[in-house]
C-alpha cells in the first residue's frame, strides 16, 4: 500500500513517512486480523492526510493594525468628549422643626419663636469627568461630527445671508456713485450754460457803463439809462455767484463720489471675504462628512476582517481537527489489523470522533456562511458609501 | 428822500438776523463731530461673545435710541433748510428794495456831487453784501445736505456690516481653533478694520466740509456786520450830509468793498479757467 502511494504522489511523501512511523509503532504491538470492512477505507484517507501549517500571522498583522487606528480614533473622542456622572452629594439644610398642634397655635400667634432644624439632604450635583477612550464607541465619531457639522453649517448660513446683504450695499453705493456722476455732469452743463450768460451780460454792460458815465443827470433818459445800468450789474453778480455756486456743486460732488467710490472698494473687498469664509467652511463642512464616511467604513472593515479572521482560525481548526481524526484511521490501516477489544475500543473513539468532526464541521460550516454573507453585506453597503476620504 | 423807504430798507437790514442760521449751523457739526454710540456698540459684542453665540445673531441695536439720534439730527437738518431759505428770500426782497433806492428827493432825481457817488457807491456796497450772504448762505446748506445724505447712506449700511464682521469673526476663531484642519485660513482677522476705515472715511471727508462751513459762516457773520455799518452810515450821510469823519469813514467801507469786489472778480476768473471750458472729464 505504501509504495503504490509513494509512486503516485511525490509530494505526499511526508505523510507517507509519518503514516509509516505510526503503522510500525503498532506493528509492534498486537496486529490483530484485518477486516476486509476496514481495508477498503484506507485509500481514501490516506491520500488526503496532507496539509501545511496555515500562516496565520500576515493576517494577524492587519488586524492589529487595523485595532491601532480604531484605538486611535477612540482616543480622540475621548479627548474631545466629556462624561457627565451625576453624584448625590449630602447637603446641610435649614428647615423649621414640626411642633404639634398647641405649639404651632402658640406660633401663629407669635407666643413662641419658630425655631429651625438641620436636616441632610441629598442634592444630585452632576459633574464632568474626562473620559477612557476604552468607554468609548467608535460610532460615536459619527454624532459628533454631525453635532459639528450642523453648527458649523448653522453658522455659515447666517454669514451667507449677511454676506449677501453686504452685496446689496455695494449694489446700493453702485447706484448712488452713478447718481453722483449724472448730477456733476448736470452741473457742469449749467455751469458752461451760466458762464455764457453772464459773459453775455458783461458784453452789454462794457456798452452801457461808457453811456452812462458820460450821461449828464439832468438827462432826460438818465434815470432809465441808471436804472438799465443798475439792473446789469446786479445780473451779472447773482449770474457770477450762481456760477461760483455751480463750481462748489461740482467741486463737493467729486470729493464725495471718490471718498464713496473708496469706500464701495472697501465694502466689495469686505464681502469678497466673506464669500471666501463661507466657500471655506462649505469645504470644510463636506470634508467633514468625508470623514465621517471613511471613519464609518473604518470601522465596518474592522469588524469584517475580524469576521474574516474568525473564519479562517475555524477552518483551520477543522482542518486540524480533520487531520487527526484522519491521522487515526490511518494508524489503523495494515493487514496486521484485526479485531480485538483494543481495536473495538480505538475503533468506536474513532468513529465518536467522526460524528463529533462532522457535527463541529456543521456548526463551523455555518459560521463560516453568516460570517460570509455578512461581509457580503458590509461590502455592498461599503460600495454605496464609499468616497474617497478628501483632505479636507 | 423818501423816508418811507428809508425807515423800510432800515428795518429790514436792522432786523436781518441770521443767529438762528448760525447757531443751527453750529449744532450740526457738534452732532457730527460727536462720537457715535460705538462704545455701546462694542460692550453689546463683548456680551454676546461671552454667550457663545452661536446662532445667527440679530444684532440688536437699540433702535428706539437710535431712532431718536436720528430723527434730532433730521430736525437739525430741516432747521437749517427753513433757516437758509428764509434768509435767501429775505435778501432777495432786500436785494429788491436796494435795487427800487433812488437817490432823490421830493420825486426828482438829486445830483448832489459830493454824496451821489457815496451813493452809489455804498448802493453798490450793500447789494454785493446782501448777495453774498445769500449765496454763502445757499452753499453751506447745499454742504450740510450732501454731507447728511452721505452719513445717512453710511448709518444705513453699518448695522448690517457690523452683524457681517460679527459672524465673520466668529466663524474664523472657530476654524482657527481647528486649524491642523484648515491650514489655508491664513487670511487678515481685523475686527475692527470696518469701523477704522469708517472713522477713516468720515474724519477725511467731513473734517475738509466742517473747515469749508465754518469759512463760510464766518464770512456770512462779518457780512452782515458790514451791511449794517454801511448801512448806518448811508442813513447818518443822508439825514446829515458829508462830514469829514464821515469822509473817513466812508473812504474805509469803500476800500474794503473794492477788496471784496477784486476778489470775486478773481475767483470768477479762476474757476472759468478751471472748469468753464476744459473739456469734460466725467
Amino acid at each position: 500500500m505504501t509504495d503504490h502511494n509513494r509512486a503516485e504522489s511525490g509530494s505526499l511523501m511526508n505523510a507517507d513517512e509519518k503514516l509509516d512511523s505510526i503503522i510500525s509503532k503498532y506493528g509492534a504491538q498486537s496486529r490483530p486480523a484485518a477486516s476486509t470492512a476496514y481495508r477498503h477505507l484506507a485509500t481514501p484517507y490516506s491520500r488526503t492526510v496532507q496539509s501545511d501549517s496555515f500562516k496565520a500571522e500576515s493576517l494577524q498583522k492587519v488586524v492589529d493594525e487595523i485595532k491601532v487606528i480604531e484605538d486611535g480614533i477612540k482616543a480622540i473622542i475621548a479627548s474631545r468628549t466629556k462624561k457627565i456622572v451625576e453624584e448625590k452629594v449630602p447637603v446641610q439644610k435649614q428647615r423649621p422643626a414640626e411642633y404639634n398642634a398647641f405649639d404651632k397655635m402658640l406660633v401663629s400667634v407669635g407666643l413662641k419663636k419658630q425655631q429651625m432644624e438641620t436636616y441632610t439632604d441629598y442634592e444630585i450635583v452632576r459633574k464632568e469627568l474626562p473620559r477612557n477612550p476604552d468607554e468609548v464607541l467608535v460610532g460615536e465619531f459619527r454624532s459628533m461630527i454631525e453635532d459639528y457639522i450642523r453648527s458649523l453649517k448653522g453658522l455659515n448660513e447666517g454669514l451667507r445671508e449677511t454676506v449677501i446683504e453686504v452685496d446689496s450695499i455695494v449694489k446700493n453705493l453702485t447706484q448712488v456713485s452713478d447718481s453722483f456722476t449724472d448730477q456733476i455732469h448736470s452741473d457742469r452743463r449749467a455751469y458752461d450754460a451760466q458762464i455764457k450768460y453772464s459773459k453775455e451780460i458783461e458784453t452789454q454792460l462794457r456798452e452801457i457803463i461808457p453811456i452812462h458815465e458820460n450821461m449828464s443827470p439832468i438827462h432826460e433818459r438818465y434815470a432809465e439809462v441808471e436804472k438799465i445800468r443798475d439792473h446789469l450789474e446786479m445780473a451779472l453778480r447773482e449770474s457770477q455767484g450762481m456760477e461760483l455756486k455751480y463750481k462748489t456743486n461740482i467741486d463737493m460732488g467729486v470729493k464725495y463720489q471718490s471718498a464713496l467710490k473708496s469706500y464701495r472698494t472697501l465694502i466689495h473687498d469686505f464681502k469678497e471675504r466673506g464669500d471666501i469664509h463661507v466657500n471655506m467652511v462649505d469645504k470644510f463642512a463636506e470634508g467633514a462628512s468625508h470623514m465621517k464616511i471613511a471613519v464609518d467604513n473604518v470601522s465596518q472593515i474592522c469588524s469584517g476582517v475580524a469576521k474574516v479572521t474568525q473564519s479562517m482560525i475555524m477552518i483551520v481548526e477543522s482542518i486540524d481537527d480533520g487531520n487527526r481524526v484522519l491521522g487515526r484511521y490511518a494508524a489503523l490501516i495494515g493487514d496486521q489489523i484485526s479485531s480485538s477489544p483494543q481495536w473495538e475500543m480505538e475503533y468506536s473513539a474513532l468513529k465518536e470522533a467522526e460524528v463529533a468532526y462532522h457535527k463541529n464541521e456543521e456548526v463551523r460550516l455555518k459560521q463560516i456562511e453568516d460570517n460570509r454573507q455578512e461581509i457580503e453585506k458590509l461590502a455592498t453597503r461599503g460600495t454605496e458609501k464609499l468616497l474617497p476620504p478628501s483632505a479636507a | 428822500m423818501d423816508n418811507e423807504i428809508i425807515g423800510q430798507l432800515s428795518e429790514t437790514i436792522n432786523n436781518f438776523n441770521i443767529n438762528q442760521f448760525v447757531s443751527d449751523v453750529d449744532r450740526c457739526i457738534q452732532a457730527w463731530n460727536a462720537p457715535d454710540s460705538d462704545k455701546k456698540t462694542d460692550e453689546k459684542l463683548s456680551f454676546f461673545k461671552k454667550l457663545g453665540f452661536s446662532r445667527k445673531p440679530r444684532f440688536p441695536l437699540d433702535k428706539e435710541k437710535d431712532g431718536i439720534l436720528r430723527s434730532a439730527q433730521n430736525d437739525i437738518a430741516e432747521a437749517i433748510e427753513r433757516e437758509s431759505d428764509a434768509i435767501c428770500s429775505r435778501a432777495a426782497l432786500l436785494l429788491k428794495y436796494l435795487g427800487e433806492f433812488r437817490f432823490v428827493r421830493n420825486g426828482h432825481p438829486e445830483s448832489d456831487e459830493k454824496i451821489l457817488p457815496y451813493f452809489r457807491k455804498i448802493k453798490q456796497q450793500q447789494q454785493t453784501l446782501v448777495s453774498e450772504i445769500s449765496d454763502e448762505t445757499e452753499m453751506i446748506r447745499n454742504i450740510i445736505m450732501q454731507s447728511e445724505q452721505m452719513r445717512n447712506l453710511v448709518k444705513s449700511h453699518s448695522e448690517r456690516l457690523q452683524q457681517t464682521a460679527f459672524m465673520l469673526g466668529i466663524i474664523q476663531e472657530r476654524l482657527a481653533r481647528r486649524s491642523s484642519a484648515m491650514p489655508v485660513l491664513l487670511l487678515p482677522s481685523d475686527k475692527n478694520e470696518i469701523k477704522n476705515t469708517h472713522q477713516a472715511y468720515h474724519d477725511d471727508l467731513f473734517k475738509d466740509s466742517c473747515n469749508e462751513i465754518e469759512q463760510r459762516k464766518q464770512k456770512i457773520i462779518a457780512g452782515v456786520r458790514e451791511l449794517k455799518d454801511g448801512w448806518n452810515l448811508l442813513e447818518k450821510l443822508l439825514k446829515k450830509g458829508c462830514g469829514r469823519s464821515m469822509r473817513k469813514k466812508l473812504d474805509m467801507l469803500m476800500n474794503r468793498h473794492d477788496l471784496r469786489v477784486s476778489e470775486f472778480q478773481k475767483q470768477v476768473a479762476e474757476c472759468r479757467e478751471r472748469y468753464g471750458f476744459t473739456a469734460a472729464e466725467f
